[in-house]
Order: C-alpha cells, then structure tokens, then sequence
C-alpha cells in the first residue's frame, strides 16, 4: 500500500504543526502545499489522503478546490475567520458540505479536534482504500 | 379521508403497522395506492389537491387504460393512474402521461408505480405523481447571501447529482432509479444498502438534491471517521437551522446510546430532515434505529452484477471517463470487483497516469486484472482442541525445563496451582516420552 498522505492547504503553517506529531507518530506524509494545481496532483497520486484546507481570504478559491479534492479524498475545511452570526456559519457550511466536504470547523481550531479530525478521516481513507 | 390498510412489504425492516399510511398521509407529493386489480383504495391529500377529486369520490375506481377514446375528465383521470403491465412481473416502472383533463401533454406527470409483493404474490401498487411543469427546477442555491460566483460554484457541482446517472440496462439499476424517485419524492428515511464501493454515497446526493428537500442543506455525516463529539456538533449544534438532509455513513460504528439520540432527535423534528442511511450491514445497530430509518429500502447492486453498464459507468466517473480500448474493456469485464466501483475508480486512474495522453490499453492495467491467478487451495482448519492442547504442553514442557523438572516451580513459573499442573501433565502424558 503506498503512504497515507495528509495533504495540508494553508499559508501560515498552523495546522500542520498541529498535526506534525501525529504524522511522525502514524508515519504519514504530510505534503503541505498552497497552490490549488499542487494539491491536485499530489491527491492523483495512488494511497489514501486526506486534506485540511483552510479558507483564508479567498473562500471562493478555498471553495473551488474543495470541490476539485473531494471526488479524490476526504476534505476537512477549516474557516479562518469566526462568522459570529450563525446564520453566515450555517450558509459557508451548507455550501461546502454541498460541494462535498466530509467537516467543516470554525475557529476555535483546538490541537485536540484537528488532531482527532486527521487520525479519524485517516484511518477511513486507509480502510476504503484497502 | 381513511387511511389505508398497510400492505405487508417484504423488502422492509417490521415495523409498525401504520407507518406506511401515516407516511404517504403527510407526504407533500401525490400518492396513492393501487389494489391487485388496479382499484383506488387510498389517495393522500396531496392527491386530492392536485387532481381536485376527494378521496371518497374515487376510492374503488379502477384505473385502467381506456378501450375506447373518452374525454370525460375522471375517465382521462383513472387512464393516467393505471399501471403498466410490467407492475405485475414486479418490475418498478415511471411513466409519463398527460396531466388529466389534457387528453395530450404537455403539461405531463410522471408516474412512478412501484410494485408491493408479499413471498408469493403482487398486492398492491404504490403510485407517486410528478408534476411537470416547463422545466423541472435543478436545486437552487439556499436563499441568500451567498456572492454570484459561489452561487455558480455550488449550481455547476450539483448539477452532476442527477437521475442520469442511475441509467443502467440491468433490471437491479432500474429496481434503484425508480426507487430513488419515489424516495425523492416522498421525504421519507431511506436506507440504502450496498457492498462497500457500491455508490451509496452517490445515491444518496442524487436523492437529495433532486428531492423534495433540495433547497435546503445538504449534511453527510461518516461516522467511520467522525467521532462522536463532532457528530453531535454536526447534528444537534445548530438548532436553528434543520438540513435538508442528512446522510448517515456506517451507523453500526455509531455508539448505541448516539444512535438513540440521532432517532429522538428526528421524531422531535417539527420538520425533520430526510435521513438517508447508507451501510453494508445492519449488525452494531439498535433495532429503534433500524425501524425509525428503514422505511424505505433500495439495494445497489454490486458492480459483477452490472458489468454490461461498465461503459457509461466509466464514462461517469469523476475524472472524465478515460478513453479505453476495447481490448482492456474486455478485461476489465472479467474482474470481479470486490471493490466495486471505487476499485474500478481507481485502477482506472493509476491506468490513465500509465497512459499518459493516449487512451488505456491491456499494458496499462494492472497486473491482477492482466494474469489472472489461481485462488490458493483451501486446507482445512486444524480442530481447536488439538491446538490449544499443543500449545499448553509445549509451554507446561518449557516451564518444567527452566525450573529442572520441579514442578511445583513450575506451577508457579506458570501461575498455576501445582495440583492443576500435576492432573495437565498426566492428561497431556508429558515426560513420558520427552525428559523433563
């Protein structure tokens, strides 16, 4: 089987040090990547994968690549900013689980629930891939 | 208006006996029900709004083609809900007839009939009536607040979720497409069974966002990889807003007490959502889920049952359908596919990669589909008293040798009372062909 894959989009680097000792620990690879074309291929790749995207402030890009990934693999989306009225929150989550996104988590990104989210989605991708 | 007998359904999980009329009484769309014979014996209100009959004024009509030509508005009523003769070898069927009092569409309705069978007979007939009007409407964007091109974005994804993809020329495939519109239709839980791989995931959006819940959201919950904390998060954190529909993956990997509260919480809907339940097996469920959930049933068949839909199921896949020769189609045709559709998914990409620009050839596949190989001869398993009783005179003889044949130190090397040991090593007969 070839290496599980935890693809991380973002720019400052924040969900992958959350993730980082997971990784090690599970022997996964972690491809962090900004560019929605480098994310698509390395989810071409054979091997389970997963991918944490996080919309910063281009959501519509965010949005566009959730819909490309998640025919591939488990998509966990993570807002950056806190959409205090529930409402905006339950429309930027009605979308994107219509464009296919397996989780949708707004800030507060806690260590303990990305790290759950990964180990979770993970262990579903390698199983379906099995 | 009376409700209806219910009809025994063999393909539904027991239940409670009024369910099925309680169901179809709140149904939005047109229902009714048809007897052996092709006599009304219950139309829901909907019906009564659509057509402007009462329930009494048609209970016991026959509804059968018309012989002779009639523009009487009831006679062009009864034609348009008679069923299709294939209704009575079981074969689920939509059809689409001119709206009555039109003696020629448009507008239409499109009928679906689905057959009720006991073990042995044809019982009854399950109508559902969709109206059409110009255009059946696609799923439209949740009201507002969303920016044009996000609007665009989620119109051009879920534009893909439609019935086309259930085409299929194999009598399983239309059993699921004409279930899967009568389960758009009506609102109710599905369950959709199926192999891993099979596309239940697939189904599922089709029926939602086709359905009758389509403008509201959309909510898939995996619980083979979601724990339980986030799917209560998921489901019950945000009260205001009820999904349209939610998508319930591997139930049996739900806690017991989480599958309880996923029921009280759908019967304490005021409007509840459409659940959909998509599993491979009902073992780990709790029989009030099973029966909250089951209402409906649709089995996908596995992809060995449908190898003859192998070109348009290709054609369907999310990268496009990659152009294959007819040489590989033939071997991939002679694959079982216990994975499925996922597994065809995926040999087909890794070929494609292999192909580069040109269209995928035998060398592409890999080299399980290209060599077919032997299955290993199967042995019989060894009966299991022999081999444990292997096991505890192996370990009894190691113990007496590291305590140089003391068996009391034995006994207590392998936490046992000596007299326990003592009666092991006269049954086994232990020293007395190997020294101790």
């Amino acid at each position: 089987m070839n290496s599980p894959k935890l693809i991380i989009v973002e720019r400052d680097g924040a969900l992958a040090g959350q993730v980082h000792e997971l990784a090690r620990e599970h022997r996964w690879l972690v491809r962090e990547c900004r560019q929605a074309d480098a994310c698509m291929t390395i989810l071409n790749e054979a091997g389970p994968a997963v991918l944490l995207l996080k919309a910063e402030k281009d959501l519509s890009g965010a949005l566009a690549l959730l819909t490309r990934a998640a025919e591939a693999c488990a998509v966990c989306l993570f807002c950056e900013e806190k959409h205090d009225n529930p409402a905006q929150r339950a429309l930027i989550a009605g979308l994107a689980y219509d464009l296919g996104a397996t989780a949708v988590i707004f800030p507060p990104h806690m260590p303990s629930m990305v790290e759950d989210l990964a180990a979770g989605l993970m262990a579903e991708a390698i199983e379906r891939d099995a | 208006m009376s409700e209806p007998d219910s009809p025994a359904v063999n393909d539904l999980p027991a239940e409670p006996a009024g369910s099925w009329s309680t169901l179809f009484h709140h149904a939005r769309n047109p229902v009714f029900l048809l007897s052996r014979r092709g006599q009304i014996r219950y139309v829901n209100p909907a019906w009564e709004t659509l057509t402007g009959k009462s329930a009494a004024s048609v209970r016991g009509l026959a509804c059968r083609p018309l012989k002779k030509k009639g523009t009487q508005p009831m006679r062009l009523l009864l034609q348009a809900l008679a069923p299709p003769p294939e209704i009575g070898e079981g074969r689920t069927r939509i059809v689409r007839r001119p709206a009555p009092p039109a003696k020629a569409g448009p507008p239409w309705w499109d009928v679906t009939f689905v057959p009720i069978h006991t073990a042995t007979d044809h019982v009854a007939t399950i109508g559902l009536i969709h109206p059409i009007d110009v255009e059946a409407p696609r799923a439209s964007a949740p009201a507002t607040g969303l920016s044009e091109a996000l609007i665009t974005l989620r119109q051009e994804a879920i534009a893909r979720w439609s019935f086309d993809l259930l085409v299929s020329e194999t009598s399983a495939m239309q059993q699921v497409d004409a279930k899967a519109r009568l389960a758009a239709g009506l609102r109710c839980p599905v369950w959709i069974n199926g192999e891993p791989g099979t596309g239940k995931r697939t189904l599922a959006r089709i029926i939602h966002f086709n359905g009758t819940t389509r403008d509201r959201s959309w909510l898939p919950i995996d619980a083979a990889g979601l724990q339980p904390f986030l799917i209560r998060t998921m489901l019950f954190g945000t009260p205001a807003s009820t999904p349209g529909s939610v998508l319930l993956q591997h139930p049996h990997r739900l806690p017991a007490d989480l599958q309880a509260e996923i029921v009280d919480w759908f019967e304490e809907q005021d409007d509840p959502p459409r659940v959909i339940v998509a599993s491979s097996t009902t073992t780990g469920l709790i029989d009030r889920f099973r029966v909250a959930f089951g209402l409906l049933t649709i089995d996908l068949p596995p992809l060995r049952d449908r190898l003859g839909d192998l070109p348009e199921i290709i054609r369907q896949l999310p990268m496009g359908g990659p152009a294959v020769s007819p040489e590989a189609l033939a071997m991939l045709r002679q694959h079982a596919w216990p994975g499925n559709i996922r597994e065809l998914a995926n040999v087909l990409r890794d070929a494609a990669r292999t192909a580069g620009a040109g269209r995928i050839e035998v060398q592409h596949l890999p080299l399980v589909l290209r060599v077919p190989t032997p299955l290993l001869p199967q042995r019989p398993l060894p009966a299991l008293d022999t081999v444990l009783e292997e096991v505890e005179r192996r370990l009894i003889t190691e113990a007496l040798r590291l305590a140089k044949g003391n068996k009391a130190d034995a006994a207590e090397r392998l936490n046992v009372p000596r007299a326990r040991l003592l009666r092991r090593i006269e049954t086994l007969k232990i020293g007395e062909d190997t020294p101790s």
